[in-house]
């Protein structure tokens, strides 16, 4: 292939790879109201897709729509009652972890030092008009030495999701995303990770 | 008794040395400790002292921003991810500090 062609080819793929994946001939503005699925707890990590399930209501609502819950145990997301579509809201969990380990390589820097030792003393001449007075300055000079082999090591909190909507009807997947966020504390790291989710399907159906 | 004494003595030293083994040394280490106890502000400032002998070091403008987003010190935390991708070429490193500039410009 062209070497010409192939730079803005990588280009494209690469400044594109992060947005969702939507079906263009699918018209958001129709839904009326979007049905979250039961999110599957992340391994070993129990609560946690509950905790996922939450933050993506509680982040509905502070943007204004109507949520409930009902007695299956989903909860439901009301747009508005003119339109006739329903959505289902998929969301998987890939990353839920506060043990990831980060490593900080640092210098050591000893940057050396000048130790100046001046010794004074005076000596008396038999003449004792005459004094003689003697200096001696010792100067030890040490260079420093540079090491870069220092490291430290930290835990952080990552969370990772794929959300998916299907169309409740044609059973069509209209939107797809990942998104993953990471910090120091696992509860906030998961509300923004549900909070940055929420706004790009608001930004969808407003 | 004596020979007690001596044990006792020996192993004092030993228990005394191992716990000023364990301590930070420096201030980067002190920082991620302070860190680990939920101390965020304490952190920043070992952080800052760290920062002079390592003045270009991405890793340690990462952490800071994540500090300051914990601390809710949204403005200073887009500083210091700045920070990170103007000192590093990792892409992983620089994708990270997106996704938290274009999540923390929203607030």
């Amino acid at each position: 292939m062209n070497s010409k062609l192939l730079f803005p080819i990588i280009f494209v793929f690469l400044s594109c790879w992060n947005s969702p994946a939507v079906n263009t001939n699918y018209n958001f503005n129709e839904i009326s109201q979007i049905k979250l699925n039961k999110i599957i707890d992340f391994n070993g990590h129990s609560g946690s897709g509950q905790i996922i399930e939450d933050n993506i209501a509680l982040m509905f609502m502070k943007k204004g729509y109507d949520v409930s819950s009902r007695k299956e145990g989903k909860t439901y997301i009301n747009i508005n009652n003119k339109n006739q579509k329903s959505v289902t809201l998929h969301c998987t969990i890939t990353e839920y972890t506060d043990r990831e380990i980060i490593v900080i390589p640092f210098r050591i820097e000893d940057r050396g030092s000048i130790e100046t030792i001046i010794t004074q003393s005076a000596g008396s001449n038999k003449n004792k008009d005459n004094t003689i007075a003697t200096t001696s300055t010792t100067t030890t000079n040490d260079g420093g030495s540079i090491h870069e082999s220092g490291k430290v090591e930290y835990t952080q909190a990552r969370v990772g999701i794929i959300i998916k909507i299907i169309d409740d009807i044609s059973g069509l997947l209209v939107w797809s995303h990942s998104y993953w966020y990471n910090g120091i504390e696992l509860t906030r790291t998961s509300q923004i990770c549900a909070k940055n989710s929420v706004q790009l399907i608001s930004k969808l159906i407003d | 008794m004596k020979i007690k004494k001596i044990i006792s003595i020996i192993s004092f030293l030993i228990v005394t040395n191992n716990y000023i083994n364990a301590l930070p040394k420096n201030h980067l280490q002190k920082a991620v400790a302070a860190m680990e106890l939920g101390l965020f502000n304490e952190a920043l400032k070992q952080i800052e002292i760290a920062k002079i002998k390592n003045p270009t070091n991405a890793q340690v403008f990462r952490l800071k921003a994540l500090l300051h987003e914990a601390n809710g010190d949204y403005n200073k935390a887009i500083l210091e991810w700045e920070n990170c991708k103007q000192n590093t070429n990792d892409s992983n490193l620089i994708n990270e500090a997106d996704i938290h500039l274009k999540n923390l410009e929203e607030y």
